[in-house]
Formats: C-alpha cells, sequence, structure tokens
C-alpha cells in the first residue's frame, strides 16, 4: 500500500490499485488510526503553555481553559467507549 | 477509557483542594457495530453521555469537536493523562493513567502552592522522566471490545496479529 496524507484524509492504494480516501482522524476500523498518528510527545510538552480549548460539556456548557487559568490547576483524562 | 475508579477517587480528593478533573470524550478508539466512528458533533455527543452511563463516570464530561481539534493538539493517544498547573502550564503528561503517579503529582502540586503560600524561593523548575507499567486485565479487555461488537475485534486481529485481550503467551502463540 502506498499513503498519501493531507490535512484532513488520507488516501491510500488498495492492492487492486483503487484509490480510496478514509478519514484518519474518526477512522472506521482500528488500524487506520496508525496511518498518520502524531508522535505524542512531541507536542504539548511538559514545561510549556497547554493547548487552548473550549469544549462542551454535556448539557451544552463551554468550556475553556482560559476560565481556569490563576484560578485552578486542571486535570485532563482523555477517553472514549471502546 | 484509562482506570475510571481510580481516578473517581482522586477527584473526590482533589476537587476540594483547587483542582478541576475533566474526561475529554475523543474519537472511538475501536469501533464496532454498536459504537461506530463519529460522523457528526450529535453522534459524538450521545456517545458521549453513553460512556458517561456505561463507565460511571462521576467527573464532568467535556467532549471534542468532531474533527478532533483538542485531541490532535494533545498528542491523538485514546488514554492520555495531563495535568495543567494553575498558570496554564502543563506539568506532568502521561500516555496512560497511573492513578497513583497521578496522585504524587497532585500532592506535588499543593506543595508548590504551600511554597507560594509561604513564600519560599525556589530555585529553579526540576523536571523528570520515568517509565510506567501497564497491567492487562483480559477479562476487562474483552468486556470493552465485545461492547464495541465484533468488528472491532476482527480489526484488531487484522491490524496486530493476535486478539486484543491475548496474553502474552498467547501473543507469543500467534507470532510464532
Amino acid at each position: 500500500m502506498s499513503y498519501r496524507a493531507d490535512k484532513k484524509v488520507l488516501r491510500y492504494l488498495n492492492k487492486g490499485g483503487k484509490v480510496k480516501t478514509i478519514d484518519y482522524y474518526n477512522h472506521e476500523s482500528f488500524g487506520q488510526c496508525d496511518l498518520a498518528a502524531p508522535d505524542f510527545w512531541s507536542v504539548a510538552k511538559v514545561g510549556t503553555p497547554a493547548p487552548k480549548f473550549t469544549l462542551s460539556s454535556l448539557d451544552g456548557a463551554k468550556v475553556s481553559l482560559a476560565h481556569f487559568i490563576g484560578k485552578k490547576h486542571v486535570l485532563l483524562e482523555f477517553g472514549s467507549i471502546t | 477509557m484509562g482506570e475510571v475508579p481510580p481516578l473517581t477517587g482522586l477527584y473526590q480528593k482533589y476537587c476540594a483542594k483547587g483542582f478541576e478533573f475533566f474526561i475529554v470524550y475523543v474519537r472511538e478508539a475501536h469501533p464496532g457495530e454498536n459504537f461506530p466512528h463519529h460522523t457528526s458533533f450529535d453522534q459524538k455527543l450521545d456517545h458521549a453521555k453513553k460512556m458517561r452511563e456505561l463507565d460511571q463516570v462521576r467527573l464532568p464530561v467535556l467532549v471534542d469537536d468532531v474533527e478532533g481539534s483538542t485531541h490532535k493538539a494533545y498528542g491523538l493517544l485514546p488514554n492520555m493523562v495531563y495535568l495543567i498547573e494553575r498558570k496554564g502550564t502543563i506539568v506532568y503528561k502521561s500516555d496512560w493513567t497511573d492513578a497513583r503517579e497521578l496522585e504524587g503529582m497532585c500532592e506535588s502540586l499543593i506543595r508548590l502552592d504551600e511554597m507560594k503560600a509561604r513564600e519560599v524561593p525556589i530555585i529553579r523548575q526540576g523536571i523528570s522522566e520515568r517509565l510506567h507499567w501497564i497491567p492487562m486485565d483480559p477479562k476487562h479487555r474483552e468486556r470493552i471490545y465485545r461492547r464495541s461488537g465484533e468488528k472491532a475485534i476482527r480489526d484488531y486481529l487484522n491490524a496486530r496479529g493476535h486478539l486484543p485481550y491475548a496474553t502474552d503467551a498467547e501473543k507469543a502463540k500467534a507470532g510464532s
């Protein structure tokens, strides 16, 4: 297989030579996510400012990291069901 | 999810001591028949609510956008943990939840708060690196994959050459 990555999608040639486009972020199958995995240790390093975010809570409220700066220590655990 | 029950314990212990804990719901690592990959934010929000029920999550849950902007900014691994000091600096990151190590880090920040309150001079910031070992419980792993569906198990087998809940002996056998 050969791969060509761009910002949103990843195209690959399958064995039959057909071009297939997949969303590498929301991959349909485990294994596809390996195609464009960033280096965890090269981003958001210890000692640097935490990347800013504004996310939705389950009741629809917006929660920003900026809101807690100067007030609270913040712990984030990333997760999914599967 | 990394380790929900120990994290719940830490949350209860530290939320009154100047900490905010959040679970950031991101893409499904092992999409299957029951929990397919996300195609819209509403579906992702719905999955996040199901995660809260299934894993009995007590911590506040935040939902990343469907493109995974925050997940990408923090490194894209499925079970990362970050601790961000009050001023916004990352003081700890890990590729898995090790609750004991995390508790040590929370205590470290409490000591920092105390040093600041007592105006203890700080020479400089020190930095540590370490390895840690993640125990594997085949029964727990099998339960997680089965709740996603047979597809998730098949995909893992295709990608890795052994079942996701294989023991080391079973993996060696599959590889031989």
